[in-house]
């Protein structure tokens, strides 16, 4: 029955000690309000919930109005903790608390769908980040106001997150149940190598150590009654006192405020997750996990090793491509074409069917090298005409060279290799910018070279898997093995165009299912990856060499309608010298996005080498006109929407890590003068005391010895303090055996003080050396046991 | 304040477990490499070792202290000791086990009682702990050892410490006791004199000055004031003026202790009416009769709180003769003894 007694707290009864001795049941009597323990459990509550939600927030860049939500979460880990005061309050106000909570929830459910699937958003958006990938599912958002809906949908959380919490808190201090919640929680952001605001990572760890500290210190119960005391079958133990709670508490922030500060001067956070890109067993795990982000739970099963949009080759699960409109990369460079001007960053070597991803040409020489052979020989033409002076935008000579300005801003890292360039294929960290010195080719005089044809064979190998539905595409499209490449190329384009639309939301490629037979066979539908590694497959299968791109393709329509003229610390000259089909342009500055990320084929022909055949059927196409460069550009000037749309003002509260660590050392300046005042109040006294012994005449020196000396004594021997001079002191000390020597020497030593203390004769050094020896063999160990622990 | 070796003693379970949740934390470290688990790793590794010394220098420092308001209880009244848990450093735990020796020499029984209470910083921490003492005696209350538990539970420091205090225990006043008393009282040859309280009745033998250690109620105060000096009234031996009670500690604890009240009772009305007593007890062990002169109910105190030293002893039926042999001039006392079934007060004739 001690469960029930338990339960409902019966009264309890006297402690026999011994026969004739009983503690009474009046010390159940001794009460303490339990509304403060109450409070102080439902701080930890807060600072755990809050900490858990704010931390998920900060880490996927979710904005919401901060301070609402703590009131609202702090508010609500009170309340729910002071429903456990009693039965009855537990149970009526479980349901109250509930039903108003199922309430609100319907009330404002429109909010918090809007909100939980504008943090899911956020939280998809973090994830293309980290995957490198532009495709993921965009939920639609019914409220406008995101910050708002977010907030809302926060709080409800958070309060969700109070009841459970507080139920494992409140009662039994369960620190490792609310842990597994917590970082459960903030698992997922973790992963993606997000990290919360300090703050936020000081309430969790505030809270955990607290309710750790409770629980190791064996207190932490909860009980329905106010008694201060409670009977074990052990003995008698406090059930609370909130003093030594708050002391706690205020001791455990201390500490995590002065850990935390430590820790971000220690390992700043920036700089740690620039080191931490590289973890071997956390890629394994990559590939499930964004399966599951695109197909769900499904995606588990899913046999593809990589799905994604465009990047590096990985094909599959996209259901429909979200864009950001965010600046990828920025470009400068002048336009010289109405060609489209492209950045190439990955070039597939071999198809993998089934696993759906195009692998890079890892064993031989880097591909993108076999431009620089087109690129030596644009070059050398290039020099030759400047050296003949036959270069000039208008020249019949259509030889030129180009600087590309390429700025990662937040692009993945990957190279941006513009056509024709010498430059090696080496990844552009994000923040960095790199120029390009590219050979732009107007004609065809320029020819593939022997050596390049070797290279070129190697791209030509086609899955078995793949064969069927690559012949029947070859055959519905006419394409003929005796055609010509560019022949091929045509149709192909043609058949895409009139037979398979382009659409950005084609649909995730089902599992079990090869990307480009389901492309092919089911879907027929897709977007710039689809088509162009069908076309790869399909050339290749008509013998052509081909080779699978990916990479930003920024036309002209592009350049004209979006690109800003900079001249600004930039001419012409820098940027451009040679022919330019448009005449003398300016430098445009241009801002790709992952709208202007594109898949495209390169094949070879003998004729040209390697040349851009890029069959993706256009899904909105503005007609050219033939319009000069500048005409274009100011009539675009002059169309072009101004102004930027997004939430703005709104009242922010938020605690920035660079407030925290202000905050951390503020703790810890504090902490350290306590420190420094405490050493000097204990330092001060000595140095005086130095100061005064260094100063001091011989017998001076021997009394203040002496005295110290005593003073000492009198911690330990308390009965020494009741001897009022130094006879009755060494006395004492020879009776207690403290002080081992002959009589005649204690004798000498009396003496020698008394002489010391108040004649006029100043003592010899002999006989203060004298004493200090004898002092020397005071002994403690060696005291009777009668003169141990004398007291009244 | 005796301090000698300390002892631990380890919670191994807690420090696997502790062990176990940090095996998980550098597992999700080393998988994620995110900072926020960096700083719980870290944090877990350097807790363990500042809470270890915080708690064997808190284990040093820490006092412990016992208080009994009241040195003299009435038995079966509730009386406090106090424990106080002094801490003059600013480190605390949670649970400080404090295992309070409770003792009655008389009847030799003894316990101990454990008690958890916790130390605040940099403060005081007091129990007053309420105890009902229903047997009559010396307690003593002791503490020789607390345990120290550091802030993470790992680890228990034994601190041996010496505090005690002790409390004489003394019988209620019972109306039916004292009632025994104007019984046995009734043969007594008294003189005249008045039933003030107080009043001593026996015959003044001579008048002196006041040595220091006369009691108040002796002096003579009207020629105190011709005088202008302190004299005091010598009184006269009152050997065939006295009532001789025996108190008889025969019998099992719950019977003495009857008979310790009920003696209580009897001598400190006898006391009261102005009789003067003198009381006995045997000391089994000495072979001997203690006696005390009581003359007022401070004598009766300090009487008892001396038996309180004796032994109780099964039973002895020789104690008239032996109180024959010690006191032949004796005619009749009065035996306070367990007798028929019942505690009595019986007057008895000497052989």
């Amino acid at each position: 029955m001690q469960w029930l007694k338990r339960l409902f707290d019966f009264p309890q009864d006297d402690i026999e000690i011994c026969e004739g001795i009983t503690v009474t049941s009046s010390v159940y009597e001794i009460k303490e309000k339990r509304l403060l323990t109450m409070l102080l459990k439902g701080i930890i509550v807060y600072l755990l919930s809050m900490g858990a939600v704010g931390s998920y927030l900060t880490c996927v860049g979710s904005e919401c109005h901060m301070l609402a939500l703590n009131i609202v979460i702090f508010v609500s880990a009170i309340i729910c903790s002071l429903l456990y005061y009693n039965v009855w309050v537990e149970n009526i106000g479980y349901i109250i608390f509930f039903s108003l909570f199922a309430a609100l929830m319907y009330l404002f459910r429109d909010y918090i769908n809007s909100g939980f699937y504008s943090v899911v958003n956020d939280s998809l958006e973090s994830a293309a980040d980290f995957f490198e990938m532009r495709g993921f599912t965009q939920y639609n958002e019914k409220i406008s106001d995101t910050r708002l809906a977010i907030t809302i949908m926060a709080m409800f959380v958070g309060v969700f997150i109070n009841i459970v919490l507080n139920n494992y808190i409140s009662r039994t201090m369960r620190y490792i149940t609310a842990s597994i919640i917590i970082f459960t929680i903030i698992l997922f952001p973790l992963y993606l190598g997000l990290e919360p605001s300090t703050i936020y990572a000081v309430m969790l760890f505030t809270g955990l150590l607290m309710s750790f500290f409770m629980k190791s210190g064996q207190h932490f119960r909860m009980h329905r009654n106010e008694n201060v005391y409670r009977k074990e079958k052990w003995g008698l133990t406090y059930i609370k006192d909130y003093k030594s709670m708050l002391q706690l508490f205020i001791l455990s922030l201390i500490i995590i405020l002065i850990f935390v500060g430590a820790m971000n001067i220690i390992v700043p956070k920036k700089d740690f997750a620039k080191n931490s890109q590289d973890v071997s067993y956390k890629k394994k795990t990559m590939d499930t996990v964004y399966n599951i982000l695109t197909l769900g739970i499904g995606g588990v099963y899913n046999f593809y090793n990589n799905t994604g949009g465009l990047s590096s080759g990985r094909l599959g699960g996209v259901s429909t491509i979200r864009l950001d409109y965010q600046t990828d990369v920025e470009l400068k460079f002048v336009p010289h074409s109405m060609d489209t001007f492209y950045l190439k960053n990955f070039t597939g070597y071999e198809y993998v069917p089934y696993a759906n991803k195009w692998e890079k040409n890892e064993n031989f020489e880097d591909p993108s090298e076999e431009c620089e052979q087109v690129a030596y020989l644009l070059r050398g033409n290039y020099k030759r005409a400047k050296k003949n002076g036959e270069l000039g935008e208008n020249s019949s000579k259509k030889f030129a060279r180009g600087i590309a300005e390429v700025k990662n801003v937040e692009g993945p890292n990957l190279s941006y290799i513009p056509y024709y360039t010498l430059e090696g294929a080496t990844p552009l960290i994000m923040g960095k910018t790199k120029r390009y010195e590219y050979y732009p080719r107007f004609d065809d005089t320029v020819t593939a070279t022997s050596g390049s044809v070797l290279v070129a064979a190697k791209y030509s190998k086609v899955p078995d898997d793949n064969k069927e539905a690559i012949d029947k595409l070859i055959s519905d499209s006419g394409m003929k093995r005796s055609y010509t490449v560019m022949k091929n190329v045509e149709l192909l384009e043609k058949y895409y165009q009139d037979n398979v639309p382009y659409t950005i939301s084609p649909g995730a490629t089902k599992n079990g299912n090869d990307f480009v037979n389901y492309f092919l066979e089911v879907n027929k539908k897709g977007y710039c990856a689809h088509f162009a590694s069908a076309a790869t497959l399909a050339f290749r299968r008509l013998g052509i060499y081909a080779r699978y791109c990916e990479g930003y393709a920024i036309s002209y329509n592009e350049v004209i309608d979006e690109g800003e003229i900079s001249t600004k610390n930039n001419n012409y000259e820098d940027y451009y010298e040679g022919y330019n089909a448009l005449g003398k342009t300016t430098v445009v500055r241009y801002e790709a996005t992952d709208a202007d990320a594109h898949a495209w084929v390169e094949v070879y022909t003998s004729a040209k080498g390697w040349v851009v055949a890029d069959v993706t059927p256009s899904s909105d196409e503005e007609d050219e006109d033939n319009e000069n460069f500048w005409s274009r550009f100011r009539r675009s000037l002059e169309n072009r929407r101004s102004g930027n749309t997004g939430n703005t003002g709104g009242f922010k509260i938020g605690i920035n890590d660079e407030v925290m660590k202000n905050i951390s050392l503020a703790v810890m300046f504090v902490i350290g003068m306590i420190i420094i005042a405490f050493l000097t109040l204990r330092l001060v006294p000595v140095i005086r005391y130095k100061n005064r012994f260094n100063n001091a005449s011989l017998d001076d020196k021997l009394i203040m010895k002496y005295t110290s000396k005593m003073r000492r004594l009198e911690r330990k021997l308390p009965e020494l303090k009741r001897k009022k001079n130094h006879d009755m002191q060494i006395d004492y000390l020879r009776d207690s055996e403290v002080l081992v020597a002959s009589g005649t020497a204690l004798e000498k030593v009396k003496n020698i003080l008394e002489r010391a203390a108040f004649s006029k004769k100043p003592i010899t050094s002999e006989e203060y050396e004298f004493v200090m020896e004898i002092l020397k063999k005071i002994n403690l160990k060696g005291r009777k046991e009668e003169y141990k622990d004398k007291e009244d | 304040m005796v301090k000698n070796r300390r002892l631990i003693k380890v919670h191994i379970f807690k420090i696997i477990t502790y062990c176990i949740l940090l095996g998980l934390v550098s597992w999700f470290y080393f998988f994620l490499r995110s900072h926020l688990f960096l700083m719980l790793l870290i944090l877990m590794i350097i807790t363990v070792p500042l809470s270890i010394v915080a708690g064997m220098y808190l284990s040093r420092r820490i006092d412990i202290d016992l208080n009994c308001a009241e040195k003299d209880i009435i038995k079966n009244t509730e009386s406090y000791v106090g424990i106080i848990i002094k801490n003059p450093t600013y480190l605390m735990t949670m649970n400080v086990k404090v295992l309070l020796e409770a003792e009655n020499e008389f009847y030799n029984s003894k316990n101990t009682l454990e008690i958890a209470l916790p130390c605040r910083i940099h403060g005081n921490y007091e129990m007053m702990l309420p105890v009902n003492l229903s047997r009559c005696g010396i307690v003593n209350y002791s503490v020789k050892k607390i345990y120290v538990l550091d802030l993470v539970g790992f680890i228990e420091y034994k601190k041996n410490v010496d505090v005690k205090r002790s409390v004489n225990v003394f019988p209620e006043a019972e109306t039916e006791y004292r009632q025994k008393a104007g019984e046995v009282g009734g043969g007594k040859t008294e003189t005249d004199e008045t039933n003030k309280k107080g009043h001593d009745f026996s015959d003044v033998s001579d008048v002196r000055e006041y040595i220091p250690g006369d009691r108040l109620n002796s002096i003579h105060w009207k020629l105190s004031a011709k005088k202008d000096d302190l004299m005091v009234k010598d009184r006269v031996s009152m050997s065939d003026e006295q009532m001789v009670v025996l108190v008889d500690l025969a019998g099992d604890n719950e019977v003495v202790d009857e008979v310790l009240s009920l003696g209580y009772n009897v001598v400190d009305s006898l006391v009261n009416d102005g009789i003067f007593v003198k009381l006995m007890w045997w000391k089994e062990k000495e072979f001997e009769f203690e006696t005390r002169k009581i003359l007022y109910r401070e004598d009766l105190k300090e009487a008892y709180t001396d038996m309180y030293e004796a032994d109780i002893y099964e039973s002895n039926d020789k104690i008239s003769e032996y109180i024959s042999g010690v006191m032949p001039e004796l005619r009749a006392y009065v035996r306070i003894c367990y007798k028929e079934g019942k505690v009595d007060a019986v007057v008895e004739e000497t052989i």
